[in-house]
C-alpha cells in the first residue's frame, strides 16, 4: 500500500509539476518577420528589426509592423536588448529575411553574426539574405508597402526573383562556412524612392561584398554557373550594330542549359578552366519577326551566341578581379588537385587564371506563330 | 490507503453478509399421485404468486389441472396447443392429442416449476406420476430490422433482436453448414439467462472453445442478465482502453467472423453478438467494405484507419505546434493562427479541454433527449456555442477547427466500442503534449503502442496482423484485396483450416486467382 501511494505521489508530482518549463506559447510571442545588420558606431552593431503583427478579425486580418532598432555588440546580445524594448517574448525564429548594409559587409566579415543562427536549433535557417544599398534599417522603417509588411514584401520579391533565376537561392542555411571552396553572391537591394527594388547581386569574396553585377549580368552569371531557377528570360540585341529601336531586340525563354566546365592543371602546374555553355531557347519576342527563315534563325544563333560569349568573358574578368571564385573553382583544386591547393596563394593565383568561355546558343522554338 | 482498498477490493471474503447467506439447491421432488397435492407444493414453492393459474379440465375420466403462470403464457395456445385438441378429443390422451411441438414429460416438479417460470404450461393428471410440460410461452419480438448504429448501404439490412432464438436463425440462414455447433449456457444464479456460444466445428481452435467455454462457466453472479455484462465477466483486461471482444448487432457481420473461426456469444435478450477473438484492425471493418468493390472498399478502410491517427494526435498535435514548435508552421498560416490565438486568455490545453469537453456534451445531450429536440441542440451547439465562443475570445478559430475535425474522426469507426476508447485515449495524449510536446505525443503512441502489441484476446494477439506482422494477412486488415486474393483466413484466431479457397477466379482469360 505504502509503495502504491509513493507511486501516485510521484506520478502526479511529475503529471503536476515539471510543465511548462520549456513552454513557448504562440499567443505570447512577437515575431520578427525582417532583421537588418548595419555598421553600427564604435564597432558595434547596429541590429534593426521589424516585427509582424497580425489581427485576424472577421472582416479579415490586418497587419501591422513594428520597428525596433538597437546598437549592440552581437546578434545574441542585439536579441537581449530588443527583448528589452518589445512586448512579450522576442522570438526571432519566423525570420523571412536579413538584409546587410552595403557599407558594413564592404569592411566587415559579417560571418561572426551569424553564428548564433547555427547553433539554435529553431533557427530560421531558410530566411533569405540580402543586401542593401546604404542601410538595411531604411528599408526596414519603410514598414509597410501597400497591405504588405516590409518582411513579407522583400520575402515575395525575392522568392519571385528567384524563381526567374535573377538572384541565387541563398538563404541562411547555404551560407555556412563550413561549405567552402566557392564565394557566394547575394541579391542587392536598393531603395528607390521608398520601394524597395532589386538592382543585380553583390559579388562577395570570403565574407567581404566586392562587386556589384546588374540583372541582365546576373542571369548570365547564374547560366554559367550552372544555377537556373524555374525560368530564365533575356532580351538581348538582334543586330550586331547599336540597336536603336525596339525591333532590334530579342527575348529568349533558356529551356535547358549544358555546362561543361574544366579545370586542368597542366604539368608545370598551370591552372586554366574551360567554361562552356550550350542553351537551347524559345524566341518568346521577336518583333521584326523573320524567324520562319531558316537562315535568319541561324544568323540571329550566331549573333546571340558571339553576344553571350562576350558578355560571358566580361563578367568573368569582373569576377577575376573581384576575386569572386563563384563557379567553385577553389573546391575542385582542393578535391582533386589537393597537393597543388595546398601551396597555392588561391587570392593571388585566381585573378590569373585563363578562363577558355564559349557560349553557344540553338533556337528550338519560336512561339505559336508561323 | 484504507481508502483505496476499500474502493478496490473484491471484498469477497470480507464482507459479513456474504457469508450469511445460505443457497439452498432445490432437490428433486417427485411428482406426487394425488393432485390436490401436487398443486399446493407449486404454490407454495412460487410464494402463492397471483399470476399463477389452475385450470381444472373436464375431459379426463379422472381429474386434470392446466398449471400455468399467465403472465408469461399466450392464451391463444394455450386454448390452440392444449385445450381445443384435449377436448374435442373422443378419448382424451395427453400422449396422442397434445400437438403443441414441445412437449415435455416429467417426473419431476422442480423441474416442472422452472419450466412454468419459462412459460410452460403444466399439465397434471390425477393418479398419475408423470406431468406434461408444454411450451405456450408469449412471444413479443420486433421485427428484424437494420440495428440503428451499425447502417450499411449496401448489403444486407437485418439485425438482431432480442430473441435469441430469433437471433441463432439468423446465423443460421447465413451458414448452412452441419459444422455450426450451439452450445447453451444459463447464466446467473438468478436470472437464469439462456445463453449460446455459436462456432464452426471445424474450423473454431478447440482450445479457444474450451478457454471461452472455462471463463463463461467461471461467471458466479446472481444477475447476468446482459450480453454486455458477460462482456467484462470474461474479456482479458477490463481497464485497458481497448475493448477486446466485438460487439455487432450485424448477422452478416457475426457470420464472416465465424467463418474466419472465431466465436459469437448470443444471448437472450441482447440485440447483440459478441465475438472473441478479434484483433484491433476488426474494429475497423466494416460490413460496407464488403459489400461494396475492393478499390471503394480499401479506400474507406484506409481513411477510416487514417481517423485513428486524426482522432488521438490531431488536437495533441496542435497544442505541441501552438505551445511548442511553432516554428514547424509554414509562415502564411503561421501568422494567420498566431492573430486568433493571440486574445486567448489561457494556455492551450484548457482551450482544447474546454472545446473537447463542450463537444462530448453537446453529443451526451443530443443522444438523451428525443430526436426532434436533440437536433435543436445539435444546431444550438454547433452554430451558437461555436460561434459564440470565439466571439467572446474563449476559443480560437484554429481549435475549433481542430476539435470539429477530431469530433468528425471519432465518429468514423464503424464500432461504438472503439469509437469510446479513441475518444477517452486523445485526453492523455493532450496532456502529454501540453506539457512536453512533441516528445509527449512520442511518448504517448509509444506507450499506446506497447499497450496494442502487449494486449491479448482469448491468447491470440490483439494488434495482429502488425505486430506479430504477417504481410499476407494485411490483405484484409489495412486494405481489403479482391476476394479472390484472399486464399488464406487470417491467422489470429488460429483457425484449424487456414486455407479457404483456392483457385477462385476461373475463366480462360484470367485466371491469376
Amino acid at each position: 500500500m505504502r509503495r502504491r501511494l509513493a507511486w501516485i505521489v510521484i506520478g502526479s508530482a511529475i503529471l503536476i509539476l515539471c510543465g511548462c518549463w520549456d513552454q513557448q506559447l504562440l499567443k505570447n510571442e512577437r515575431n520578427v518577420s525582417i532583421g537588418g545588420f548595419d555598421q553600427g558606431i564604435d564597432g558595434l552593431l547596429r541590429a534593426t528589426v521589424s516585427i509582424r503583427d497580425i489581427q485576424v478579425s472577421e472582416s479579415g486580418a490586418n497587419d501591422s509592423s513594428e520597428v525596433h532598432s538597437v546598437l549592440a555588440r552581437s546578434t545574441q546580445h542585439a536579441r537581449e536588448l530588443l527583448n528589452q524594448e518589445v512586448s512579450g517574448g522576442y522570438s526571432p525564429v519566423k525570420i523571412r529575411v536579413l538584409l546587410l548594409g552595403e557599407e558594413f559587409v564592404r569592411n566587415h566579415d559579417f560571418l561572426p553574426y551569424f553564428d548564433v543562427y547555427y547553433r539554435d536549433p529553431k533557427s530560421p535557417l531558410n530566411a533569405k539574405v540580402a543586401v542593401t544599398k546604404g542601410k538595411a534599417e531604411d528599408l526596414i522603417r519603410i514598414r509597410k508597402i501597400g497591405n504588405k509588411t516590409i518582411g513579407l514584401h522583400i520575402d515575395d520579391l525575392l522568392k519571385g526573383m528567384e524563381q526567374t533565376t535573377a538572384i541565387p537561392r541563398i538563404n541562411i542555411q547555404t551560407l555556412h562556412p563550413l561549405d567552402r571552396g566557392y564565394d557566394f553572391a547575394l541579391p542587392y537591394l536598393v531603395n528607390k524612392g521608398g520601394m524597395p527594388s532589386l538592382n543585380g547581386i553583390a559579388l562577395f569574396s570570403g565574407t567581404k561584398m566586392t562587386e556589384i553585377l546588374n540583372t541582365d549580368e546576373s542571369r548570365l552569371y547564374l547560366l554559367l554557373s550552372d544555377s537556373m531557377g524555374r525560368d530564365l528570360r533575356m532580351t538581348l540585341k538582334s543586330k550586331k550594330i547599336n540597336a536603336s529601336n525596339s525591333y532590334d531586340y530579342v527575348t529568349i525563354d533558356v529551356k535547358k542549359i549544358q555546362r561543361k566546365l574544366k579545370v586542368k592543371v597542366s604539368n608545370k602546374q598551370d591552372i586554366s578552366v574551360k567554361l562552356h555553355l550550350k542553351l537551347r531557347v524559345t524566341v518568346v519576342e521577336d518583333p521584326s519577326n523573320h524567324l520562319y527563315d531558316i537562315t535568319v534563325m541561324n544568323n540571329l544563333e550566331r549573333i546571340l551566341s558571339e553576344q553571350l560569349t562576350d558578355d560571358s568573358k566580361m563578367i568573368v574578368h569582373k569576377m577575376q578581379k573581384a576575386e569572386h571564385d563563384g563557379f567553385g573553382i577553389a573546391r575542385r583544386l582542393m578535391s582533386y588537385h589537393p597537393k597543388l591547393w595546398k601551396q597555392l596563394d588561391w587570392i593571388k593565383e585566381y585573378p590569373q587564371i585563363p578562363f577558355d568561355i564559349r557560349v553557344s546558343l540553338q533556337i528550338v522554338n519560336t512561339g505559336i506563330t508561323q | 490507503m484504507g481508502f483505496f482498498s476499500k474502493v478496490f477490493s473484491n471484498n469477497r471474503h470480507k464482507s459479513a453478509r456474504a457469508a450469511n447467506v445460505r443457497r439452498t439447491p432445490p432437490t428433486e421432488e417427485k411428482v406426487a399421485a394425488t393432485l390436490q397435492e401436487n398443486i399446493s407444493y407449486v404454490h407454495q414453492a412460487l410464494f402463492h404468486t397471483e399470476d399463477l393459474v389452475n385450470r381444472s379440465i373436464p375431459c379426463f375420466e379422472k381429474q386434470a389441472y392446466l398449471l400455468y403462470l399467465n403472465s408469461v403464457c399466450d392464451s391463444d395456445k394455450i386454448h390452440q396447443l392444449i385445450l381445443k385438441p384435449l377436448l374435442q378429443a373422443q378419448d382424451a390422451n395427453p400422449d396422442r392429442d397434445l400437438t403443441a411441438a414441445s412437449v415435455e414429460k416429467h417426473t419431476d416438479l422442480e423441474k416442472a416449476i422452472d419450466l412454468m417460470i419459462r412459460g410452460y404450461a403444466v399439465l397434471f393428471l390425477e393418479g398419475s406420476e408423470d406431468c406434461y410440460a408444454v411450451q405456450v410461452n408469449q412471444i413479443n419480438n420486433r421485427a428484424v430490422n437494420e440495428p440503428a448504429n451499425e447502417k450499411a448501404i449496401q448489403g444486407a439490412h437485418d439485425g438482431f433482436i432480442e430473441s435469441m432464438q430469433v437471433n441463432l436463425q439468423l446465423v443460421r440462414k447465413q451458414i448452412n453448414s452441419r459444422n455450426l455447433v450451439v452450445r447453451k449456457y444459463s447464466l446467473g444464479k438468478m436470472t437464469k439467462t439462456d445463453a449460446t456460444i455459436v462456432y464452426l466445428n471445424d474450423l473454431a481452435n478447440p482450445e479457444l472453445v474450451e478457454e471461452i467455454d472455462r471463463k463463461i462457466t467461471a461467471i458466479d453472479a446472481d444477475n447476468v442478465m446482459n450480453g454486455l455484462l458477460v462482456l467484462e465477466y470474461i474479456e482479458n483486461q477490463s481497464f485497458s482502453p481497448f475493448p477486446q471482444i466485438l460487439q455487432s448487432e450485424r448477422p452478416d457481420r457475426v457470420a464472416a467472423n465465424l467463418l474466419e473461426g472465431r466465436v459469437a456469444l448470443l444471448m437472450e435478450g441482447t440485440p447483440a453478438a459478441l465475438i472473441m477473438p478479434v484483433s484491433f484492425f476488426t474494429f475497423y471493418q466494416s460490413p460496407d467494405d464488403y459489400n461494396s468493390r475492393s478499390l471503394a472498399g480499401s479506400f474507406i478502410r484506409l481513411l477510416r484507419l487514417f481517423s485513428f491517427f486524426i482522432a488521438i494526435a490531431l488536437p495533441s498535435y496542435y497544442i505541441a505546434v501552438v505551445s511548442f514548435h511553432y516554428e514547424v508552421i509554414p509562415m502564411e498560416l503561421f501568422y494567420q493562427i498566431k492573430g486568433s490565438v493571440e486574445k486567448i486568455p489561457y494556455p492551450p490545453i484548457l482551450e482544447a479541454l474546454f472545446m473537447e469537453l463542450t463537444i462530448e456534451l453537446l453529443r451526451e445531450a443530443g443522444m438523451r433527449l428525443p430526436a426532434p429536440i436533440g437536433q435543436s441542440i445539435g444546431i444550438v451547439g454547433g452554430l451558437v456555442i461555436g460561434d459564440a465562443v470565439v466571439r467572446v475570445g474563449l476559443v480560437s478559430y484554429p481549435m475549433i477547427t481542430v476539435v470539429a475535425l477530431t469530433a468528425i474522426a471519432s465518429f468514423v469507426v464503424p464500432s461504438h466500442e472503439m469509437s469510446y476508447s479513441v475518444r477517452l485515449l486523445r485526453f492523455p495524449v493532450m496532456i502529454a503534449a501540453s506539457l512536453l510536446g512533441f516528445l509527449g505525443i512520442c511518448i504517448g503512441f509509444a506507450l499506446i503502442l506497447i499497450h496494442l502489441c502487449k494486449l491479448e484476446s482469448f491468447g491470440s494477439p490483439y494488434f495482429a496482423p502488425a505486430s506479430p506482422m504477417r504481410l499476407r494477412d494485411w490483405k484484409d486488415s489495412f486494405v481489403r484485396l479482391p476476394f479472390w486474393k484472399l486464399n488464406e483466413r487470417p491467422i489470429d484466431p488460429n483457425p484449424q483450416q487456414l486455407v479457404q479457397e483456392k483457385r477462385s477466379k476461373g475463366g480462360t482469360g484470367d485466371d491469376r486467382g
